[in-house]
């Protein structure tokens, strides 16, 4: 073996340099493994490569160039330029005061040159930044007040939807809940004042409710007072209403067209039972809108599902939608107003303000 | 890029933007909608544009609505070569910064654009290619001939004055 203590170190370094043959290299492994003091000093050899060498370089070599062409007098401009752009290289720049020392006329030329940088104006702003944000960073302000006024409209128009029709104090105005039961039809629901006045207008008995409504030219609306087209027959079993009962401060919305068609029929052989909340008032409306139609009467609507939303209701819930759509528009933050109907009988049990994260339900009363 | 990176990019360049589009198209009214249009792009594309790129992006975006504006209102301007020395001298300047707006105003659409965005957002040749669709050495073309305009111009404004 030529490896011993007193030169292994040489053995070491040539193996970390990659140059011990492989014959050398297993005689190396046996010396290690005879001496495993010196495995330790072995290893160490493998952390003292340099390696940072690339890192150190020296930054002034720009100054030491020449340039090839020189500066002149026709290329100066593109030096000047370039100077101006902040793109000459260091070695040219000394060139190019060297050349402007030496020709005095093309320092006004450089000056100029200069003068053409830019520089922004910065009382030119876009002021309506607050525009172009999007979500949280909108106004705080402005989502506060517009939330604020977006719950008072759901809340008033709550109540006002939601709000007891006032009896009349006589008590000749108590409105009735009506149901028309017929072999050939659904239950149907018709309100109608209870009035000593008022005939009830019959329907046969024998005339099914069916064929009443395929007979329904019957010309019950127009604005002269009882005056039905006399090539079409009236049944015996209507009778026009002279007699309006306003209820309640709303109803006199509804006045001038209940006056202007001047009907009221009742279908006869009904059940009455006591009933006064707001949808009396919208039945009796939406009621009364039929009797607007030549092709509608009271047979022909006591045999057709009653509308779900009637006109007030209905313009109160789509000013509440259109008002969270306006604030959605106009804060980025999640506002909708909906409906929510009974699964079963698919009517409207709430009215429902949504906020995105939280849900604000406001039931409509029985 | 979120919802308050995309609002801090409002605040950071919509100056900026509105700024470099007022300059082209001298309309406070349409720098304002290509900057709007500008903004509600990116918004559109808020989740696919990083950050870091926003800038470029919205430059990119504005300077093309731009054009698609000079166009649809026939309002592109080429300079001939007589305009380069037609200055008018009938106009009186009260500081060299009045008598630059005036000159740039004079630079064609492409010139202006280049110089203006290397000297007020100070980006590279090959960023302004990149926006302007232009290649670097055309980039690096056209500001060399807009700062030879701009020094003729001022020099012989101040000739005059």
């Amino acid at each position: 073996m030529n490896i011993n203590i007193n030169n292994y170190e040489a053995y070491f370094l040539d193996y970390h340099e990659g140059s011990l043959s492989p014959a050398l290299v297993k005689e190396l492994m046996e010396f290690i493994s005879q001496h495993p003091e010196l495995k330790e000093e072995f290893e160490s050899f493998e952390q003292v490569t340099l390696t940072d060498r690339e890192n150190i370089n020296f930054d002034k070599k720009e100054l030491l160039k020449k340039s090839v062409t020189g500066i002149n007098a026709a290329n100066f401009d593109e030096h000047a330029i370039q100077f101006v752009e902040g793109t000459l290289p260091v070695c040219l720049q000394n060139e190019l005061k060297t050349f402007i020392s030496q020709n005095p006329q093309y320092k006004k030329e450089l000056e100029l040159y200069s003068k053409t940088k830019l520089v922004p104006d910065t009382n030119i702003v876009f002021e309506d930044k607050d525009l172009l944000k999007k979500g949280k960073k909108r106004s705080v302000v402005l989502f506060y007040w517009s939330a604020a006024a977006s719950v008072a409209i759901i809340i008033g128009a709550y109540f006002f939807l939601n709000r007891s029709v006032v009896p009349a104090p006589n008590g000749n105005n108590i409105v009735k809940h009506t149901q028309v039961k017929d072999s050939n039809t659904v239950v149907k629901k018709i309100v109608t004042p209870i009035d000593s006045n008022v005939v009830a207008p019959k329907i046969a008995p024998n005339i099914p409710v069916k064929n009443a409504v395929r007979n329904n030219s019957v010309a019950l609306n127009g604005t002269a007072k009882k005056r039905h087209r006399k090539d079409i027959a009236v049944p015996n079993n209507y009778k026009d209403e002279t007699q309006v009962a306003v209820r309640s401060k709303n109803e006199i919305l509804l006045l001038p067209f209940r006056l202007q068609n001047n009907i009221s029929l009742v279908p006869e052989n009904i059940q009455t039972t006591s009933y006064s909340n707001f949808q009396d008032t919208t039945l009796i409306f939406a009621w009364m809108k039929k009797y607007n139609s030549v092709n509608n009467n009271p047979v022909n609507y006591a045999t057709t599902d009653e509308p779900k939303d009637y006109k007030r209701s209905k313009f109160l819930y789509l000013l509440a939608k259109y008002t969270c759509k306006g604030l959605h528009k106009i804060t980025g933050q999640h506002i909708e107003f909906q409906k929510k109907y009974d699964s079963d009988t698919t009517n409207i049990i709430a009215y429902q303000l949504d906020l995105g994260n939280k849900k604000i339900n406001f039931p409509v009363k029985e | 890029m979120t919802v308050e990176e995309f609002n801090t990019c409002v605040d950071m360049y919509a100056d900026n933007l509105y700024r470099f589009i007022l300059k082209n198209v001298k309309d406070t009214d349409k720098a304002k909608d290509i900057v709007q249009d500008t903004y509600e792009k990116l918004w559109l594309k808020v989740s696919d544009v990083k950050s870091t790129n926003a800038k470029s992006y919205m430059f990119t975006t504005a300077y093309r609505t731009m054009i698609d504006k000079f166009r649809s209102d026939n309002k592109q301007e080429r300079l001939e070569d007589s305009h380069l020395y037609s200055h008018s001298h009938t106009k009186q300047y009260s500081d060299l910064k009045e008598l630059l707006n005036e000159a740039v105003s004079k630079l064609p659409e492409i010139q202006r654009s280049v110089i203006m965005l290397r000297d007020y957002e100070g980006y590279e040749y090959k960023e302004i290619g990149e926006i302007t669709g232009l290649h670097e050495s055309q980039v690096k073309v056209y500001i060399f001939r807009a700062r030879t305009f701009l020094k003729k111009y001022i020099g012989s404004m101040e000739a005059v004055v």
